[in-house]
Formats: C-alpha cells, structure tokens, sequence
C-alpha cells in the first residue's frame, strides 16, 4: 500500500526515529562521561578535590614557661601579632599603608612598593610585633590582609640571668642557655589543623576535619634563686666598674645539694635583643670558660695534705722571706714571711710554703685528689657548652709541675668546678654535682622529671673539711679575706690573684682576681665564687672580688653589712645603715613569706587567711624600714584564686606578682602585651573546674 | 459546529498533558535545590526566593496560555515575533552590560533578557510561516524567508555579543527546517562541516574519526553517488585546509581557538570553571556527598555555577544517580515534545519540534561543558539554571504546547 497519505505517515514516523536516536545517542555519550569521571576515575577526582579544598593550619604550641625555685616566673609567653600581605588579594593597600606607616619601621610608600614588588603571595611587613599597635588593624577587613597571632617569648627579668637562660629566635627555638639545652622539652610539639579553603582562598573551620591539638611545652623548676640571682648580678655589676674588670662571674651552690642558686657573667645583654650582641656577652663564662686559679686553689692543696696528715695546722714551715729559688725557676710571695706556721701560710696566702707542701705529697697521690674535687672532669652540669678545663697527668709532671699545682698555676678551671669543690669542703667533704633544673612539668603540672642531689663522692673526710672549715675562717677574720668580713655571719673563703697568659708569657698586666668561700661557717648554705677578669684598679681578689663577695653575702643573709672594715667603696645600702629593704613576698606562699620575713628579723601581721598566697603586703617591696618592723601580709586562699569570681584584683598588680599569685593557685596563664603592670584581667572557666585567667599588659 | 465556552468543564476534555508537565516540575524542583545549596549563605539565599518567585510568575504564565482559546497564539505570533526583535534593538541601544555582553534591560529592580524572548518569538515566526498555506521549506522561497526570519534576531544577538544564543538560534533554524522536510542531506552537510573544523583543529585523531563516521553517515543516506562523493571530499579537505588556515590567523585570535578547545590548558580564564566543574562532578561518585555536603559546591569553586554550571550541583551531591535522574526528566520532556509534534497539526508541530530542538540543544551544550565534553559555551541549562527570563520563557512555551494539547484534546472530542 503505497498511496501518498502512508508515504507521508512513514516518513513522519522515520522523523520522529531519526529524532529519538539522536537524543539517544547525546544522552549515551553524557551518560558514559558521568560514569567515566564520577565512577571510574572518582578516586582521582575526589582526591584532587581534597588537595584543592582542604588546608593544614599549624597551630603552634606554648613554649614552657621557665620558674625559679620559689616558683617565679622567668621566661614565659606573650600573644604577639605577625602582620603579612597577600600582594594577589590586597584591596586597599594604600589605606593600610597609611593605617601602620612608620609603625613597623616602613613609610607608606615604602610598604606600598615592598608589596608590588614581591611575586610571592606573602609579604611580611611585620613579624611577633606588639599587639597593642595591632589594634588600630582590628577594623581593617580586607582578604590580602594576614594576621597571624603567635605566642612570643618574654624574659621577664630582661637581662637577670640572660647567659642562664638564653634566648629563642623568631621562631620559638631556643638558641643559647637553657633555652637551647632543653629546648627539645620547652619547645612542645606542634599541632595542626585541617580547615576548608573556599574558593576565594578563605579558609573555613570545619567540625568533620581532624584537629590535633598543639602540644604545649614541658615547664621547668630551676635551682636558680631569682632574687637571689638580682641581689648577686647587681653586686657584680657595681664591683666590675669599681675594678674596671673587663667581666666578672658568680657562682653560688648550695653546698648540700649541688643546687645553683645563682650564676651570672657580667656584661650580660637583654634576651629580648640579643642581636648584635659579641659571644663574649652570650657566653655563661662560669661554665664555658676557664681561667688559670691560682690561691684560691690553696684550700685544695691544704685539703690533700691534711687528709694525708702529711702536715698540721700548726706545723710551721720556712717562708724563705718571700723568694724561693730553685734550679730553673723562682717562687715569690706577695709578702716576704718567715717561719710560720701552716694555718698562717693559708691565712696570708703564702705560694712558698704551699708549693713546698705540695711537693712532699708523691704524684699520682696530689693528682688523686684534685681529680675528686672535679679538676679536670666535666662536672656534667644540665647546661650546654660546658669545658673541662685543663690538669696535667701525673706521667706529664716535671719536677716543677707539682709546686706550681700547689698554688694554683700549671691548671685551668671553670669558675663553676671551682665553687663545686668549695661545696664539697662546706658540705663535710663529700662532692655533689650541680644542677640547674630541679623539676620538669607538663602544661597540666605533672611532673614528668626531677632531679635529686646527686652525691659524686666523697673526698675528704669530715673531720678534714672541718679543719679546713676554720683554717678558711681564719683568712676572712684575719687573713687576705678581711675585705668580705660580713658582721655577725662567719664566712669561710680564700682570696685568689692569678697572672694570665698572654701569648705564652705570664702577664703583668692582666690578672684574675677571685674569691671563693661559703657561709655561714657552722651550717654552709651557699658556695660561693667571685672572679673577676682583668681588673685595673687593684688586681688582688682580697681587694677587688672579696667585696663584692661580702656584699652579696650580707644582702643574702639580710644582715647589715659591717662598717668596720676599711673599706675604699661606697656600699648602697650603706647610706641606710640602720634600715633594711623589705622583701617583696607577694605571690609568693604564705608559709614561705613567713619564713623568709621571720629569717629577716620581721615581725607579722595577717590579714584575710592564714594560709594561702600573698596578694598585698605592706610596706611595699623593696621600700625601707627599720629592722624588725612589722609587715603585714594580705592572703587570699590557693582556691580562691582558681575562682573566676574571686576577689583577686590583679589590675595594677606588677606583672610578676601577678603570675606568681596565678600560678600557685593553679589558673592557666595567658599573657597579652608585654608589659610590667597588669592593665586587665579576664577569666574562664574550664571544664573541668579549673581557671583559665587572661592578663592584658600595657 | 456550536460555539464551544472558553474553559469547559467536562472532565474527560480539561485536555492537560501531565506527562510533559511531570518532568519540567521535576526539573525545575532539583534546579531550585541546586540554586538553594550553591548559594545558600548569610547574604546570598536570595538567588534562591528570586528564582522561587520566577517560577510562581512563570506558572501563573504558563496557566494562563494553556487556556487560551484556540488559534489565539497564532493570532499573536506577528506581534511576539515583532516585539521580541523590537526589544533586541531597544537593548543594544539601552541595555546594561553584564559579563561583557549588552543583554539585559532592566526595569526597576527587574532585569529582562531580551535574547530569551526572541527564541520564543523566533519558534512561534518559523511555526506561523511554515504553517501558513503555500508555503513549503523545500523550496528556495520556503527555505529563505525561513533563515531570513533567523538571522534578523540572530544577528541582533550577535552583535551584544551573545555568541551561545546565536548557535542556539541556529540549531532551532536547524530543528524546525528538518522537522519541516526540508533536506536532511543538506541540513547534514551544514551541520557537519563546522564539527569537523573543530575536530581537525583540535587534533588528527579526532579529525580522522569525525571524518570516517561522518563519512558513513554520508553515504547511509543512499543519495547519488556523486553527491555522497562531493561531500566525503570536502570532508577530507577540511582536515587540510582547516590547520593551513589556522596556522595564518593572529596570535590572539589563535590563543582564543585554542582556549575554546581545550580550556584545560587556561587553568586562570574560561579552562578554571572546567576544571572546577569536572573535580565537584567527579568527585560526587555514585551517590554524592549529600545535600548541601558537596565540598566544591559550599566551598564556592565553581564561578556562575548557578547560572551556567547548575548541573555540577546535582552531579556532586548526589553523585552519578542525582545526574541520571536529570538526564533522564530530560529524555522523558524531549521524547514526549517530539511525540507531540508528530500528532499536532503542522502550526503547533513546529513549535514542539523546534523546542524539543532547543532543549535538546540547550541541555546536551550546557551538560557537555559542564563534564568536560564540549567546549565553553554560555549557554543556560533549561528549567535548572538561575536565571528569570530564561524560567519565564521556558515555561512560556511550555504553555504553548500544552495549549495545544488541550485544544488538541478538545477538537477530536468535539
């Protein structure tokens, strides 16, 4: 049937196939591209997706805060503010040109053509800057604007203890002191996070993405006494400009413990600047460096001669009147002395008969002993760069050597194995080895590390450093130690002047003078050494390091210093002779306050609680006042201070206190600004019960 | 004959094709949800009440042409045609540039498309013309009043420029004609010769497939020898011919060809949307990452993606099923206008094939570029992409085909 009318259905309805199987085939070739990326190639595209859209954000851990024995704060953290530009992003550049001009050291212009000019997509213009200038930026909504806030590390005694306690770089590692050597435990670990980047480079939080938190570094206890370590850095400080020394060095132990209470180099420098600043500022001499001992070296020799019974105390020995001469050499005393007696001979620091003693001890014996007192050996104290000094073998010594070691030439010493072995004399004969870090903490205040006195061994006996004990009191009351005579405390030392060698030729310009003793004399809490390196106005350590030895003494102890002795300086308490500096006891416990005034001849008054954390005192720290004033202490108890609503107002409050106090109450601390008064304060509460406590500081 | 009411009553002639209707509501849901999870934000959720408020108008639209009476459109169609080109005018004189094309008037807080319009006013002029007695597109006279009434609004266009709507003019020239009667050898040939010139441009491989299936395809149309010879030859000289040209054209204009061809290797222009829709499309796998889960999507990647690269929305949170299922409210619209146009009579024929030509075009461009397939053309995603004029117009000539449908209905019930 082929009439026109089946022609035309037929070719409508091969119109109407032609259509459908060409929808067909567009719709096949979509649907095989759907199952070729969305099934097939899914991982890929899903991954790559994931790389675009999904950003790591390090989040940076608190580095551990540093105290000191009491529980002060030494180096803790601020929020600082780094300031970046994304040349790609930014809108009004030149508004934020003007907004920070000259604040990070750049004009506008100069900020404008650093930012063209770079092709990165960052551009610092300012980094751990103060947060306080950042405020003016807070407005400033612009996506090529990067604010990073970072925590920044603050000293907050500036240059108290810098060689101690180092310094960090821009990037929170520790480089130098403490702050290198147990950087690995401050530093914490980092955490990350992973946020969504959008598609205009924001980035978005995003609950489902994994978080690891930053983990906050490990605090440390030092042994280290802050205030004691201020009292001694300004005693040093005051007696190298009086001696026009080019440096000075301290070291206290704790005799009993090995503990080191203080340890100062002067010149120091201001951690927060260290930039610029010669090694030789950088360097905590009293570990790294080593110095030629001379007679201070005498109690050494005394020590092995006396447990040898090779002499007593009142044995007398020929003086030679002042020049002994032997074959190739000739040995001279200050002083020419004659017949006296050993006890004498220590007292006036006689080389001769110290070095006739010396050499009636055999070699490996007298060697024996200098090498348990630690000459010669790394006291292997928790600080880095420590040097071992130099002690000739027995097997090396000429006929000379030991006559020379019996005064304290042919050696070299740190200044810290020095006062160690003083310690060992204090502490009964029995050598301890020191330590800077007592306890190690994390973020939460477990403790993860402490350290126990370490007995090394014993060197001499009791009986032996009890003789050498009053033989060293002698040289204060009577001796060349007359200088750090202190009034009612006896102190132990010996005085020490040593030539240095200058291009291989003992000096007779430049000397060491030292002082080292301990105190008091029947129960020693301290070993101390002073040295002094190339002093100008007199070089005898009797004369320039025994002063400032007394004066360190008599501040520690709290008692006056004597006025009896002639004496050329001008003391800074001495124009107050009658009055005495009160103690600044806030934040500290209320036990230990007690103590600390009662020991000082305070009298106490309470007001709030009995037992908890100082919060005010009066008088005022370090004003004056008679001895044996009452001081009245204002305390607030230890839970209290964890409360968010407690009456503690730290607002006005020194920044010190103010942590100290936060810190035995047990409230996380967070320091904004940087700084020395509290301007506010801001609590939170945690879930667990504990206080967070923010303190702004302008 | 008696005079029949305008809206009657009886329940087997309220004629209303729900077959057609189904698919386009459907489409237009999943548009909504696309638009809603790509823009919803603080600020931004009003793309979502400005497109919900289009399709209300356009349904009221599209309820009101539905009933009206018989003929009434094709009485219109001189004047919709004449104001469509009118409006294309007044925008090149008058109109706010967008995206570097004059093509939008805006009235108030309003803003029209003229372009839409004058496909919809283009479909009814080819209906009324071709449908008009005496006239037949296999002629010469037929066939030319027919691309001259084509090109006035497709040059208007072109000259905005809108250069997605004028191939979309094109194609519907191309649909109606060939629904028509007019030679598919010929329409064939037209098509072909530009897909090979791209072909040949964008690589050998590709030339030579295009080539040989095209070629086939020639010689299945059992035409003359001859003329099945002349065509295969011309096939072949392209692919010389084409790469000689392009080797003497500028820089710029060589760099513009390529970036069109393979926009993969602009990864910062036009290459970036590509780039970002194929990594949300593929990254949805089979059953997506959930509603307002896409991470391309909410993460904002993907530039225009209301407008131009909606189909990336679906296809990422709902995975390969969420794109099948559009795909295939696509296949049941179009099978179902080109069923219709076989069964009107010629007048509404050429409107259901042409726009069965016009959304098959629409959706098979835009969903090609969107997954990488086909290079980046402007062009919307009918009843899904954000865009009123576009929704207005659509559901327009929705109206018209269910108008006559129902007066279809009504007239083999009389």
């Amino acid at each position: 049937m082929n009439t026109p009318e089946n022609e035309i259905r037929q070719k409508k309805f091969w119109k109407f196939w032609l259509v459908l199987i060409t929808v067909n085939i567009g719709m096949a070739i979509i649907i095989w591209r759907l199952i070729d990326i969305q099934v097939i190639s899914n991982e890929e595209y899903k991954s790559k997706a994931k790389r675009q859209h999904e950003s790591k954000v390090n989040l940076t851990p608190e580095r551990g805060i540093i105290y000191d024995r009491n529980g002060k704060v030494i180096a803790s953290n601020f929020e600082s503010v780094s300031i970046a530009i994304d040349p790609r992003h930014i809108q009004d550049l030149r508004g934020f040109a003007k907004a920070v001009e000259h604040d990070y050291g750049y004009s506008a212009s100069e900020i404008i053509s650093k930012v063209k000019a770079s092709k990165k997509s960052f551009v610092w213009i300012t980094r751990r800057a103060d947060p306080t200038k950042f405020d003016k930026l807070v407005g400033f909504s612009d996506k090529g604007l990067i604010l990073i806030r970072e925590p920044r590390r603050i000293y907050h005694y500036d240059n108290i203890a810098s060689q101690l306690i180092g310094f960090t770089d821009v990037d929170n590692h520790g480089l130098s002191g403490l702050e290198l050597k147990w950087d690995s435990l401050l530093k914490g670990r980092d955490g990350y996070m992973i946020m969504n980047r959008d598609g205009a480079g924001r980035l978005r939080p995003a609950a489902d993405l994994p978080l690891i938190p930053a983990f906050d570094g490990y605090s440390m206890n030092l042994t280290i006494d802050i205030d004691l370590q201020r009292i001694v850095e300004h005693e040093l400080k005051t007696g190298v400009d009086i001696a026009g020394a080019e440096s000075g060095t301290v070291v206290a132990i704790h005799p009993k413990t090995g503990e080191i209470i203080a340890i100062a180099s002067y010149p120091s420098y201001d951690p927060h600047k260290p930039g610029g600043m010669s090694s030789a500022f950088l360097r905590m001499r009293a570990i790294t460096d080593t110095y030629e001992p001379g007679s201070t070296f005498k109690l050494i020799t005394a020590a092995a001669a006396l447990e040898e019974n090779i002499i007593k105390e009142t044995d007398t020995l020929d003086g030679h009147l002042g020049t002994l001469t032997m074959r190739s050499y000739v040995i001279r005393d200050v002083k020419p002395l004659g017949r006296i007696s050993f006890r004498q001979a220590m007292e006036y620091s006689s080389n001769i008969i110290l070095s006739t003693v010396a050499n009636m001890m055999s070699d490996n014996n007298f060697y024996k002993y200098l090498r348990d007192f630690g000459f010669g050996i790394k006291t292997d104290v928790d600080f880095p760069g420590e040097v071992t000094g130099k002690l000739p073998k027995p097997k090396n010594f000429t006929s000379s050597t030991k006559r020379y070691l019996g005064f304290g030439y042919g050696l070299s010493v740190t200044p810290l194995q020095m006062a160690n072995a003083y310690g060992a004399v204090a502490n009964g004969g029995t050598l301890m080895k020191p330590y800077l870090v007592s306890s190690v903490f994390d973020s939460e205040g477990r403790e993860i590390y402490s350290q126990n006195p370490v007995i090394v061994r014993r060197v001499i006996s009791e009986e032996t450093a009890a003789r050498l004990t009053d033989i060293l009191k002698g040289v204060v009351s009577r001796g060349t130690g007359k200088a750090a005579r202190v009034d009612g405390l006896e102190i132990c030392g010996k005085t020490g002047t040593s030539q240095q060698i200058v291009d291989g030729r003992y000096s007779k310009e430049n000397y060491t003078a030292t002082f080292a003793g301990y105190f008091p004399a029947n129960d020693p809490q301290v070993a101390l050494i002073v040295m002094l390196d190339k002093p100008r106005t007199s070089i005898y350590g009797g004369a320039m390091a025994a002063p400032i030895f007394r004066g360190i003494a008599s501040k520690w102890t709290g008692a006056n210093p004597t006025t009896a002795i002639a004496n050329k300086f001008v003391d800074s308490t001495k124009t107050n002779k009658d009055s005495v500096l009160v103690p600044n006891i806030v934040g500290l416990k209320s036990e230990l306050a007690e103590n600390l005034l009662k020991n000082r001849g305070f009298g106490l008054t309470y007001s709030g609680n009995s037992q908890g954390i100082v919060l005010a005192q009066n008088p005022k720290a370090h004003s004056r006042t008679i001895n044996g004033k009452i001081v009245d202490m204002t305390i607030v108890a230890t839970d209290t201070v964890q409360s968010p609503d407690a009456i503690v107002v730290l607002k006005g409050m020194p920044l010190r206190s103010a942590l100290a106090i936060l810190n035995a109450g047990g409230v996380k601390t967070k320091i904004v600004g940087n700084g020395n008064i509290v301007t506010d304060q801001k609590w939170s509460r945690n879930s667990d019960g504990s206080s967070n406590c923010i303190i702004y500081s302008k | 004959m008696k005079q029949k009411p305008l809206f009657i009553d009886d329940p087997k002639v309220v004629a209303f094709d729900w077959v057609l209707f189904i698919p386009v509501l459907l489409l237009i849901a999943v548009g909504l949800v696309s638009i809603y999870s790509s823009t919803a934000d603080a600020n931004a959720s009003s793309y979502f009440y400005r497109q919900l408020s289009a399709v209300g108008l356009g349904l009221v639209v599209m309820t009101i042409i539905v009933f009206l009476p018989k003929n009434f459109v094709s009485n219109a169609t001189p004047y919709i045609y004449g104001i469509s080109v009118l409006l294309l005018v007044i925008v090149l004189l008058f109109g706010t540039v967008i995206y570097g094309t004059k093509g939008w008037l805006r009235i108030g807080s309003f803003s029209l498309q003229p372009a839409e319009l004058a496909k919809f006013g283009l479909l009814l002029g080819l209906a009324k013309y071709i449908s008009s007695k005496g006239v037949d597109v296999r002629n010469i006279r037929g066939s030319g009043i027919s691309i001259l009434l084509s090109i006035i609004p497709a040059l208007l266009i072109y000259l905005q420029p809108d250069h997605g709507t004028v191939t979309v003019i094109i194609a519907i020239l191309g649909g109606v004609l060939y629904w028509a009667g007019f030679n598919p050898f010929i329409l064939f040939f037209i098509v072909v010769i530009p897909v090979l010139i791209l072909l040949a441009l964008k690589g050998f491989v590709f030339y030579v497939v295009g080539a040989v299936v095209f070629s086939g395809l020639a010689i299945l149309f059992k035409r003359k020898i001859v003329l099945t010879l002349i065509a295969i030859g011309i096939f072949v000289s392209i692919g010389f011919i084409a790469p000689i040209v392009y080797g003497n054209l500028q820089d710029h204009q060589k760099s513009r060809i390529e970036t069109f061809l393979n926009p993969g290797n602009d990864p910062r222009g036009t290459g970036y949307n590509v780039i970002q829709s194929k990594m949300a499309v593929g990254s949805g796998g089979l059953t997506g990452k959930g509603f307002m889960q896409g991470t391309q999507t909410q993460l904002r990647y993907i530039p225009m993606q209301r407008t131009d690269f909606i189909y990336s929305v679906p296809t990422e949170e709902f995975g390969f099923l969420g794109g099948a299922f559009v795909l295939l409210l696509f296949s049941v619209l179009l099978v179902r206008l080109v069923s219709l146009a076989s069964m009107f009579d010629k007048f509404s024929s050429v409107i259901a094939a042409g726009t069965a030509m016009m959304f098959l075009y629409h959706c098979i461009i835009n969903i090609g570029m969107v997954i990488g397939l086909i290079p980046v053309m402007g062009i919307p995603l009918p009843f899904m992409s954000y865009g009123g004029s576009s929704m207005l117009i659509n559901l327009a000539v929705i109206g018209i085909i269910l108008n006559s449908y129902r007066n279809h209905k009504i007239k083999r019930n009389v």
